[in-house]
Parts: structure tokens; sequence; C-alpha cells
């Protein structure tokens, strides 16, 4: 099929939706693209069916977009001050927070079927999403470093794709995203820009294709290899298209990695009283739910002191019925195929190992189905755990054992959420401070913010 | 005689009726549940939970139900400080265990599995009759392991063959080891197959191996012209090849080498839980053993069974072992490809490994399970 760019209007009732977005070019300026053709791939769960448009991708169509890219930063982004694109960029946002929103709604639609989040989680993330990025904005000061074209490759979660956007305008770089083929929000979120200022949007184009395919090795010899020092990559997570990048780039080229994956939560025995441990569990919970667990800010264990009035094993037990809450208030995603599989292995191994008394396991359950778990063991090794909701806890006698049990990790450790009294977190970030991980107190570790991204120095 | 000794016993056990395998073996399977159930407290208090007792199997169908073990079960039992763990699986008495088995733990956890002398004797007599029947082994061939001895390692892939291979050839002398301490001497191994008198001769292995040696073989001109009816039977260990070779490379490659013609090159599906292989036909059908219940699970629901030729987790039961409950659970997705009956004119189901499965870091930014212990044993 060959078809023309039409406007978003035209998917706002239809049961297809493009993952890619490239702007619109019937300008007088220059050239740009106007016909290429797609293909249509369907994606279907337990929340709907969705067919998702894929371009035929090509190296000249490629070109067409990076030259469109870069004459729209010149003749529309390069001129505007920072405040304007700030404020550009900020009515994108109230756009965002508005659940009438017509983009919104799509991706509320949309994010369920492609991504897997459960209605309920996916209008928590937006929510949670909109209104902590429209809360940095107002403290952000734009910085510009030359850098005129980003490539970012984020995961298929909403968020980092936002992230990279706004900072990559705020920098005045276009941005060309590469997308997934289970990935309509990138679209979605460059699409809206389009609602603001349509000569931003033409600053932003989002392409999707399969990372390491032998049918796309020509664009990625192109778009990797063949990029200037006034190009950037921007990496989120550990993927073949990362090292991809990292195989096929000229040396020197930017290249900025977000590729810590690994996240763990420290409590302090003075926060484990009666007073205090719904506020604790509560927000620990929170941590390990929101994205299902799949980000790289999400906690994949929790050390907690012994010696407070609740122990590290009565911990496991509220965190499980908080958690079960939250199952109940935000049911967990639904999981592919392979995950599932992959988790139902874990569930019935940690049955097991429950039943020889060799752990201790509070099931989260939806339905009769097992959707989540907190497992206790009293050894205090660092053992990842499978996302989708399953974290461990283990006890530790004191808050300065925490860096020596995670040192062996400290390459890929993200964030280590906290609660801790004032001294003890001045000791714990003391003793991690060759790590370069991010301590965050527990109720903020899964709340990103734009001025931690910051892209360049 | 039990219904399982019928089934092992059957002179063509592959061709049998399918009506009465599926009968044997369902009644085989219902004792050997009722067995484990019975004298397994950790699987019984597991059975319990999911609220299924011996009572609720009374048909085909209800098989679904049996609770399931997942391999990486035993592997945690086999890593614990506790040398005794690896016992609670046992549903045999301490005493009356003889040897525990390990897989070879290429992913750096070997998993152990306690075995009594009827189990071991019994898998032994399955997988002679799956290489007799499947492979077409008979007892004066020669057959060259690509592996060390079983004098010098202790896996189910070299244990578990080569126990195979002694019920089924007369001699000793007509298995080789191409693998002594350790090391794979490629001159050695071409000499060896060119100096037995034993016909024809076969080669057992996993694909680096057969890798290996083809390389050396058209690289250095070597020639080892094997036999009408020699066969290369391969088994496990294609991740290791990942990247460097396919599989229609890999046969191309053994062809050349070993003039072996393609349908004589057969895959292995290694069941390691249960010391078990299941092998293809020359139509390159894996073919379960009419005494094993091997089904693909859909993953979403394990009491479900994917359909034929949909992927699922491939999941295996064995009356054939008594002292721990061979009733699997792997990481393994595959298909069915037949329900009864091959155009080879075998009956019973066949199957197809597909992949690992491994969904749990594509969909978002956390590194979890596989690359976090990378990245441990990395750094460590």
């Amino acid at each position: 099929m060959v078809i023309n760019i039409s406007g978003i209007a035209s998917y706002e009732k239809s049961d297809i939706f493009p993952a890619y977005y490239f702007p619109e070019t019937s300008g007088i300026y220059f050239p740009g693209i106007s016909m290429f053709e797609v293909t249509t791939r369907t994606v279907k769960n337990q929340y709907g069916k969705l067919g998702v448009e894929i371009p035929k991708l090509n190296k000249g169509l490629i070109e067409d977009i990076l030259d469109h890219l870069n004459s729209s930063r010149e003749m529309y982004l390069k001129g505007k001050s920072s405040s304007e694109i700030l404020n550009i960029i900020y009515k994108n946002m109230e756009l965002w927070s508005d659940s009438s929103y017509t983009y919104r709604k799509k991706a509320e639609e949309l994010i369920p079927i492609t991504m897997g989040f459960s209605p309920q989680m996916t209008r928590r993330i937006l929510d949670e999403m909109t209104g902590g990025f429209k809360r940095d904005l107002s403290k952000i000061t734009a910085k510009e470093n030359g850098i005129e074209q980003i490539f970012c490759i984020p995961p298929s979660v909403p968020g980092p794709q936002v992230l990279t956007i706004i900072r990559g305008l705020l920098n005045k770089s276009s941005v060309f995203c590469k997308s997934s083929f289970d990935d309509v929000f990138s679209s979605l979120y460059a699409r809206s820009y389009l609602d603001v200022d349509e000569r931003v949007a033409k600053c932003i184009s989002v392409v999707p294709w399969e990372g390491g395919k032998p049918e796309y090795q020509e664009i990625e010899n192109f778009i990797y290899g063949e990029r200037s020092k006034k190009d950037a990559f921007v990496i989120f997570g550990r993927s073949k298209t990362e090292e991809a990048i990292k195989q096929k780039a000229k040396p020197g080229t930017n290249i900025v990695s977000f590729t810590r994956g690994i996240s763990l939560g420290v409590i302090g025995k003075e926060m484990l009283t009666k007073d205090k441990i719904d506020y604790v569990a509560v927000h620990a919970a929170n941590a390990v739910c929101m994205y299902d667990q799949r980000d790289c800010f999400s906690p994949q264990l929790y050390y907690v002191e012994r010696g407070g009035e609740i122990s590290p094993s009565e911990f496991s037990e509220i965190l499980a019925e908080k958690m079960q809450n939250l199952e109940n208030e935000i049911p967990r995603g639904e999981l592919t195929l392979d995950a599932s599989a992959t988790i139902a292995e874990l569930m019935s191994t940690y049955q097991l190992l429950s039943l020889t008394g060799n752990l201790r396991l509070h099931e989260i359950l939806n339905n009769g189905s097992l959707t989540g778990a907190v497992i206790y063991k009293e050894d205090q090794k660092f053992e990842p755990s499978s996302s989708y909701r399953v974290i461990r806890v283990k006890p530790i006698n004191d808050v300065s054992e925490v860096p020596g049990l995670v040192e062996s990790i400290s390459d890929s450790l993200h964030t280590v959420g906290v609660a801790l009294s004032e001294e003890k977190k001045n000791k714990l970030t003391e003793g991690m401070k060759n790590f370069g991980v991010k301590i965050s107190p527990i109720n903020a570790m899964y709340q990103p913010s734009i001025l931690e991204y910051e892209l360049f120095n | 005689m039990t219904d399982m000794d019928l089934l092992l016993e059957h002179p063509n056990p592959f061709r049998m009726d399918v009506n009465k395998m599926q009968e044997l073996r369902f009644r085989a399977i219902q004792d050997a549940f009722k067995h484990h159930y019975s004298n397994n407290e950790v699987y019984r208090k597991f059975c319990e939970k999911y609220n299924v007792a011996p009572e609720d199997i009374k048909s085909n169908e209800d098989l679904l139900y049996i609770p399931l073990l997942p391999s990486d079960f035993f592997k945690e039992l086999s890593i614990s400080q506790d040398p005794e763990d690896i016992t609670k699986v046992a549903s045999v008495p301490k005493e009356q265990i003889l040897t525990y088995f390990t897989t070879s733990g290429t992913t750096g956890k070997p998993s152990k599995y306690p075995f009594d002398r009827q189990s071991l004797e019994r898998v032994n007599k399955s997988n002679t009759s799956i290489f007799y029947n499947v492979t077409g082994l008979r007892e004066d061939d020669y057959v060259l392991m690509l592996s060390p001895s079983p004098e010098e390692s202790k896996t189910g892939l070299v244990q578990g063959m080569y126990r195979a291979l002694k019920g089924l050839l007369k001699n000793d002398e007509q298995i080789g080891f191409a693998i002594k301490g350790g090391v794979l001497d490629e001159k050695l191994v071409t000499d060896m197959i060119s100096s037995t008198s034993y016909r024809p001769r076969h080669f057992y292995g996993p694909p680096f191996i057969y890798k290996s040696l083809a390389d050396y073989i058209l690289q250095t001109g070597t020639k080892v012209k094997l036999d009408k009816g020699s066969k290369a039977l391969i088994t496990g260990g294609w991740k290791r090849v990942e990247g460097e070779i396919n599989r229609n490379e890999l046969y191309e490659r053994i062809e050349k080498a070993f003039e072996i013609p393609k349908v004589d090159i057969r895959d292995g599906l290694g069941l390691t839980d249960i010391f078990s292989i299941i092998m293809e036909c020359e139509l390159h059908h894996k073919h379960v053993p009419p005494w094993m219940h091997v089904t693909t699970r859909d993953p979403k629901d394990l009491r479900k069974e994917a359909e034929l030729g949909e992927p699922g987790l491939i999941s295996f039961m064995s009356p054939l072992i008594e002292s721990y409950p061979a009733f699997i659970i792997t990481g393994d997705m595959g298909k069915k490809t037949h329900e009864e009956k091959c155009a080879c004119g075998m009956n019973g189901p066949t199957i197809e490994y597909l992949r690992r499965a491994d969904g749990l870091a594509a969909r978002g930014c956390a590194i979890v399970l596989d690359a976090a212990i990378k990245a441990m044993r990395t750094t460590t």
C-alpha cells in the first residue's frame, strides 16, 4: 500500500495506528517525504486488538527524514529562545495532563494493547509522568551544547522517549526516535506536538524497526555508522541496538547510555515502627508495582534492617498486603507469552522452595491467578528479581553492609530507594560514592525526573 | 507385569496401537503420581496447594492437572548450602539412593537428581529402546561419543548415553570417547573412527564438537568416509554455536566432512531433568517414547495444553523414575508437530524445540535475571 502522510484525526476512531511519525512536509521550503509504503501488523491481547502500521524503510527514506529534521531544526528551532521552547513543551505537557485530550485518550486505549500495561496502570503512569514533568519544567534551565540531532533508542515503556524529546528540544536538537513494533506511544507523543506548534513538531521523527535484523542492516549501517560530531545517540537499556550502535559508530561519536537497570531498596530499623510502617510499606509496594516493575528504577530487592519494632520477615508480610491492595487497584498488566512462561516456572519454583523451608513466599493474587510475590530469604546475597511484581526481601544487621553486598553489580545499579534516618542515608551514600548510583527517598524512586536526565554536560 | 513394564518391554513400542499406548501410559503415570504423592512430603504439599490428589486423576485429560516441578527447583536445591536439601525432593528413602546425576550446568548452576536402582535401570532401558527404535542403532555398531568418558563426567549427557549404549551394543570396545582429560584431539578422533572394525560407525555429541571436528577434517583434508547407515546423532548445546553457525550450515558441514547424508543427521532433544532424550526419525521429527507424556502448556495457564503446532512450555511426565517426581515443567518453548502418527510410520506425538523462554527483559529497561546474573559473574 502506498499512502500519503495524513493527519492524526484520521486515526481517532480507527483500529489502526502508526508506530511511526514523519512530519508532513508539503511546505514550500524544501522537498519532503511525501509518499512511502506501510504494512500493518496486528497485535492483540486481553485489552484489545490493534493494527500497527509500520513503514517500509529504505536508505533513501531515512536520508529524507534526516535532511528534513535538519532543515526543520535550522528553520524553526534554532531561532527560538529557550523560554519559547520551554513554553511549547509545557503546553504540550498540560494537554497530556488532561484525560480528555485526544492523544491522551488514544494513549490510554493503545498502551494496554501494545505495551501490556493494565488500563489502570496506564492512567497512573500518564498521571505521574505528566504531573512530575510539569513540576520539573518549572525548575529546568535549558543549555545548548552544539548537538544538532539526537538519535534516541527508548525501551518499550512510556517515559524515556518523552524525556529525550523534551531534553532534545530544549537543547535545540532535532530528535530521531527509533521505536519498536510494540510501541505506538512514541509516535503518539511526537504527534501531539502538532497541537502546540506544528513547526516544532517537524523537528521530531519516530521510526520503528526491528534492531539487528538482516533486512535493516543497510539502514543501521547508515544511521549508526555515518553520524558526525554534531549528532548524538541516547540509549536506554541494554539491547542488541546498543551493541550495534557501539559496533558501527565512528570513533568519537557522542553516545549517552542509560544502561544501568538494577535498583533496590534499603529500609532502616528506625522506620520499622508501628506508626511509620504503613507509610514505608505503601511506598515500597508502589515502587515495585509501578510500571509492573519493568523500569530501571523498579526495585528488585529490599534490604531490611533487623532490630526494629517490626522484623524484616514481618515487613515482607506487610509489603505483600500493600502489594495486594495495589493489585486490586492497579492490576498487573498482561505478560507476553515468553514472560508468562518464565514467570510460571519461577513462581512454581518459589512455591516449592517455600514448602522445603528454603524461603517464605507471600503470593499476590488476582482472581485466583498469581500476579506477584514477595519472597523472604534469610541470606543476604543480592539476587535479581524477575520483574512483573516479584520482589525479594532480605535482612541485614546494619545499612553499612549494603555497599559490600552489591559491589559486584555496582556498574548496573540505577537507584537505591531508601527509608532511612538522615544519618544512615549519609552513611550509605558515602559507602556507595564510587558506584555512580542515585540514592532516592523510597517514595520518589518510581518518579523519573527530567532534571536528572541531563543528556550532555 | 506393571503397565510401565508392558510399555517398556513391548517388542515394537513406537508402532503399537495408539489407543493401547495411551491407555498403558495413562495407568503408568497414574501409578507414578500415587507413588510420589504418598512418598514425597514436599510434593504432596505442593499438590495440596493445587487441590489435586490421586483420586482426581481419572482420565488422560486429567493428566494436565498433575502439578509439575520446574527445572529450576532442582537447580535451587542443588546449590543450597545444606547438602541435605536435595534429599527433600526424593520419593524413596535416602538409603535407596544409589547415585546423584547432574546436568552439565552450562548456565553455571548444575542440578542434581537422586536415582535409585530401579529408576536407573528403567531409564537405561528407555534410552536403549529410543536409540534402537528411532535412530536404528544395532548391536554390532560402533558409537564414538563426542564427550568425555563416564569416569570423567557425571553429566546426564554422558552417563545416560553410555548406559543406553551398554544396553544395546555387544562389547565395551564398541564405544569410544572423543574427549580425554578435557581435551578434544581431532586427529586422535579421526584415527579412532578409522581403526575400529565395527560397522556402521556413528557419532553422538553436541553441535560445537561436530563443528570443531568437521572444521578440522575439512581444513586438513583428512579423509573420513563412514559407512552406509552411519549416523551423526546430535544432542543439546546449540546455544554454544549460536551466532557462529546455524543448523543448516552445520548439517552441510557434517555432510561434507563425514559424508553422512542429511537424512542420517539426527538431532535429539535432551530432557536433562529425567536423563532421557527424544530423537528424530528420518523425517526429522522428534518422537516422544510411548511411556512418556510430553505436552506443551499454555504459559498463561499451565493446566491447559497449547494447540497442536502452537508454542507452549515443554513439560514431560516420566513414570520411569520412582526416586523423585519426574513431572517436569521446563523453561523451554516448543510445539507438538504430530499428535498420533508420523509419516515415518511410528506412532505417538512428535515435538519440536523452539527456544528458551526469554521474555522478561524485552519489555522495559530493567535488567533482570540473566543479564544481572551475567553482570554479577563478570565482576566476581
